[in-house]
Parts: C-alpha cells; structure tokens; sequence
C-alpha cells in the first residue's frame, strides 16, 4: 500500500495469529510509561533496590561480618523477636518497597484505565473487533499488574540476588524460599488489587472519584481494622485492613509468618483478599457488557 | 449461486422479558442495504446481533457464511462496525489509535501504522492524523469513525447513522466516501439511518424495522415504484377543485399535491386505468395535459408501510 494513498485500497500482507490481547497489553504499559508519576515512582523503587544491593557489596568488602553485626545490634536493642537476617528481613523489606509504592502506584496507572475508555466509548470501538471483555480486561489487568510487580518485586528481588551473592553458602538454605514465594505473594496481592481498582473506576466512571474512593478505603480500612480490633478483641477483624492483609499474605507464602498473635488468620486474609478479587472481577465484566451494550 | 452476506433466520432477541426482536426472517445476498425504522424499532440490536455481540435467544445470524453467535469474534476481523456514538481511544492520536485497533484486527505493527496513516489520509484527516481525537469537530469525528471501521479492511460495513450531526457540506462528502468504497471496491454495505435520502442514494435494498419486527423488505426500486396501481394526474388551470370532487364522486381516492393541478389518484382494490381517468375528464369535460404512473419516494413507502396502510 502506498503511503499518504488519498484513495482507499485493500490490504493484502499477512496478518498475525498473536492473540487480541497483546496489543492491549503493549499499548497499556506504553500509556502507563508515558505517566511521568508512574515512570519516576518505578524508578525511585528500582533505584533504591539497586543501592540496596551496592550497600551489600560494599559492605561484604568494607565490614565482612556486617551480617553477625547487624544481629548483635538489634538483640543489644532489645528486639522482640530473634534477630537474624534470614527470610524475614524480605518481610520487613515490605516497609521499603511494597506498603509506599503500592497505593500511590495503582492509583496513578489504574485511576482511568478502564473509566477512560468508558468515557470515550472506546470499549465499543475494542468489541467490535475480535476482542471478548475477558481479553480486553485480560490484556489491562496483565499491563496493570506488571507495572506493580516491576516497582515491587523487582527491587526485592534485586536485594535477594546481592544477598545471595554477598553470603555463604550455607545462608542460601535460609532465604531459598524467599523469590518464588515473594513472588506468588505480591503477584497475588497485585491481581487482587489491580481488579479492585479497575472495578472501583468502572463504578464511578471518574478518575477523581476512584481515586478519593480507593485513598478512603485503603487508609480508612487500616484505622477501621484497628479499632474493631481492640473493641471486638477479634484478630481477625484486622483482615479489613488491605496493608495488613499485604504482609500476610506474604509471610503466609514464604512460610515466615510471625508466632506473635496480632495477625489475622491467614485463611480468612486469603478468603478476604480473593472475595475482593471475584467481586471487582464480576463487577468490571458486568459492568463493560452494560456499558457497551453487550448481550 | 454464492451464500447471502447477512441471513437471518427466525432471529429472536430478549433482554429480560422485553423482546427486542420478534424471529426475523430476513436475507441480504450483497451490495447495499438500508436499514431503516423509528428508534426502538430494534436495528442497534439486529447490528449488534449480526456482530455477534448480542447473543440472540433463539433463532441465527448468519454473516459471510459464519454463524455470529458461535463465531463472532473471528467474524469481526471481516466486518467493519462504525458505530453512531462517538468511540475512540482516549490519549492517543488519531493515527496510533487506529493502528492500534488495527492491531487488535491481527495486523503486523508496521503494517498497522502504515494502514492507519493511508486509512485516515482516505477519508481526510491525513493534516491531522497527529491529533487527539476528542479534539476533532463532529464531522472529523465521524470521519475518524468510518477510518476506524476501515482500518482493518472490512468485507462488510456497517454504519450506524454516518451522517448524524453533519453539516450539509460534510454530510455529501461522507456519503461520497461511502459511496465509493462501495462502489468502487465492492465491500457490502448495511446502512442504518433515520435519513431516507442517504439510503435512497447509496443502497439497493432495503429492511424497514418497526417494534422488533421486519415489517418490509425489498429493493429500493421496487418499493419506489407504480404505488399499488395509482395514478399522478395533471389537469389544466382552474379544474383542480373540479377534478378533485369528480374523482371522489366516481369512488377513486384522489389526494392534491404542489401547484393544485396534480393528484395522485387511486383506488382501494384495484389498479387505476388511464381509461378511467381519460372518461371522468371527459364527461366532465376537463382536459387533462399528463398522465403517468404515480411513484413515490422511499419516504411514502416508508411512512406507508409504518402507518399499516
């Protein structure tokens, strides 16, 4: 075909067998990259990783007892629990790169992701295509929650290569279970959440709203799980909280769940977690077949 | 003899206990096709189901020989839908949004973008391929439309009221476009429009829709044609009146049009013969200057066929 052809012509190349999806999950992780928010939020997350992993190699090479160290320093502190840098050091790595990356990161990539299109009506120029809803969501969900797991697991698994690299051998046995479970974990916890937000944006149709939403349940839902806790004295009343529900899961999985009594039942976290996720993946299906006049 | 392009058969559609479509019967064998009928008449649903994005309670849609309710995704990288609200992808430009729709159709990257930048040159928007679409006024939006239901390079396209909001300027060109992609490279064409005058211009047949149901379908030529027997008579000056009332009095129903010399004279159950009018005037001694068989617009046919005449 002719470039700038001012008559219309028939298109006889080839044509790919590449699943509809594909392109919808290359053109969403272009629209999330282009979000200058979600582009320096990934990149202070990957940043801080890669100078935790230099911090390790540095220290191997300056102070290579750092490890036995660092275990004294925090008995001498008067720790609760045993001290040793071995599979839930992961755990508390959460603090750094999952709890203050996660909210701000879903919100910015996924406040409009699904609401745009609503608005623009561009939903009904997809399933006109050889596009079903389940791949549309399919091909957004898979964009959403690569973006997550990039600026959350791949700087944890940054650390856990320098750790590796940096220890004996014998360190290896404590923290083998730490990248698959990490990463069964926070893909989990990434689905769930990237379907939650998704669905909350279909629901309101805005990017403001979902946003306001999303912030109330997210901070409301940790004070909320606080104090019914102390008024009901039910641990499990904690599974309200979503960042609570975060660390459980992850302990749960990489099997470093603390013996302290303070954390909710990790059957009723999973049930908590993926009822959310059914529920926002039924809303958004049923929502994208009303909205584009589906039947 | 090669399979229909559209063929429906006993097609019912219900949404809860409201029933959109009443088992249509209908086949399309190609070229173009008016789909016409007040709203609520159940044409979204009949192009929605014929897309194989209405799943219909019983009854088939056969298009291209597929079977849209089974086959419905594969049909759509042969049917080109242009649809009457405006859709488009929100934060990209006209061009990487249709070489992105492109791609969803199975085109390679390139090929896609080559496509949506000749595509949009096609219907006109080639200076402004680099603009937002909710930028774009409403004529360019409808442009946008139809380069987007061409993108793919459809076998069918189906336009759901293209000239909606249009200034007559932009309305000829956008029935210019469409007529010579249908003309000039034969892709079949389903129009549905509220504008007689656009399907009377650009399809062959027509399916008028009313309450669900098919209520008439044939060519364009046959329907415009003789109106069951009548008769377009011109009389001379000053006899009008005259006429009229000799008309009636010998049993024909006679309706006035224009200037008041012409009628349009018929009779409930047979054919007007032009012998019959010749000896009214005469023994009325009136002089009639023509006489010819009365056709009607697509509009009267229309009308007609709504009011249940």
């Amino acid at each position: 075909m002719a470039f700038r052809a001012a008559e219309y012509e028939r298109y006889t190349g080839p044509r790919s067998k590449r699943p509809a999806w594909w392109p919808l999950l290359t053109a969403t992780l272009q629209r999330g990259w282009s979000s200058r928010w979600v582009r320096r939020i990934t990149w202070i997350s990957l940043i801080q990783g890669f100078g935790l992993c230099v911090l390790a190699y540095v220290l191997n090479d300056v102070v290579p007892t750092w490890r036995e160290l660092t275990e004294r320093v925090g008995e001498m502190a008067g720790a609760e629990d045993e001290i040793k840098l071995d599979g839930r050091v992961y755990l508390w790595l959460l603090n750094m790169f999952v709890y203050p990356v996660l909210l701000p990161l879903a919100l910015l990539f996924g406040y409009d992701l699904i609401s745009k299109d609503l608005e623009t009506n561009a939903t009904e120029a997809y399933f006109a295509r050889p596009i079903t809803p389940a791949s549309y969501l399919l091909g957004r969900t898979l964009a959403f929650v690569g973006f997550l797991l990039a600026a959350t697991l791949g700087p944890m698994l940054m650390v856990w290569l320098a750790d590796y690299a940096t220890s004996e051998a014998e360190h290896f046995q404590e923290i083998a279970k730490v990248p698959l479970g990490i990463t069964l974990a926070l893909s989990f916890i990434a689905v769930v959440l990237a379907l939650f937000v998704q669905a909350v944006s279909v629901l309101t149709k805005s990017g403001t709203w979902t946003n306001l939403i999303f912030v109330v349940i997210f901070l409301f839902g940790s004070a909320m799980a606080s104090i019914l806790y102390n008024m009901t004295d039910n641990v499990d009343m904690l599974s309200i909280s979503l960042l609570h529900n975060v660390f459980v899961v992850c302990a749960y999985i990489m099997d470093e769940l603390p013996k302290r009594q303070d954390y909710a039942d990790p059957g009723v976290v999973f049930t908590v977690m993926s009822g959310i996720g059914i529920v926002s993946f039924m809303i958004l299906m049923r929502g994208l077949r009303r909205r584009s006049m589906l039947g | 003899m090669s399979a229909p392009i559209i063929a429906l058969d006993g097609l019912l559609v219900r949404y809860g206990k409201f029933t959109a479509l009443h088992g249509v019967d209908a086949i399309f064998s190609g070229g173009s096709l008016g789909l016409l009928g007040p709203n609520g008449a159940g044409k979204s649903t009949m192009l929605r189901s014929i897309l194989g994005l209405v799943r219909p309670t019983a009854g088939t849609a056969q298009v291209l020989g597929v079977d849209a309710r089974k086959s419905g995704t594969e049909l759509r990288r042969r049917i080109g839908y242009m649809p009457e609200r405006d859709a488009y992808i929100g934060g990209f430009s006209a061009v990487r949004g249709l070489a992105h729709l492109a791609e969803i159709c199975g085109f390679p990257k390139d090929d896609a973008m080559l496509r949506a930048h000749d595509v949009l040159h096609f219907v006109g928007l080639g200076e402004e391929r680099y603009r937002e679409v909710s930028t774009f006024s409403t004529g360019m939006r409808q442009r946008y439309k139809l380069a987007a239901a061409l993108v793919h390079d459809p076998e069918v396209l189906f336009l759901d009221e293209p000239t909606n909001g249009l200034d007559p300027q932009s309305r000829a060109r956008m029935l210019g476009l469409i007529e010579r992609i249908t003309k000039d490279h034969g892709l079949h064409l389903v129009l549905a429009s509220h504008l007689l005058h656009d399907v009377e211009r650009l399809c062959q047949e027509v399916w008028v829709m009313e309450g669900g149901k098919m209520r008439l379908s044939g060519s364009i030529s046959d329907l415009t044609a003789a109106a069951r027997g009548a008769r377009r008579v011109t009389i001379a000056n000053d006899q009008g009146a005259a006429f009229h009332a000799a008309a009636e009095a010998a049993g024909f129903a006679c309706s006035r049009e224009g200037d008041g010399r012409s009628f349009v004279v018929h009779h409930e159950d047979r054919v007007v013969e032009p012998d019959e009018i010749f000896r009214l005037a005469q023994n009325n001694q009136m002089v009639i200057t023509s006489i010819r068989p009365a056709a009607r617009s697509l509009e009267d046919a229309f009308l007609e066929v709504l009011e249940g005449e």
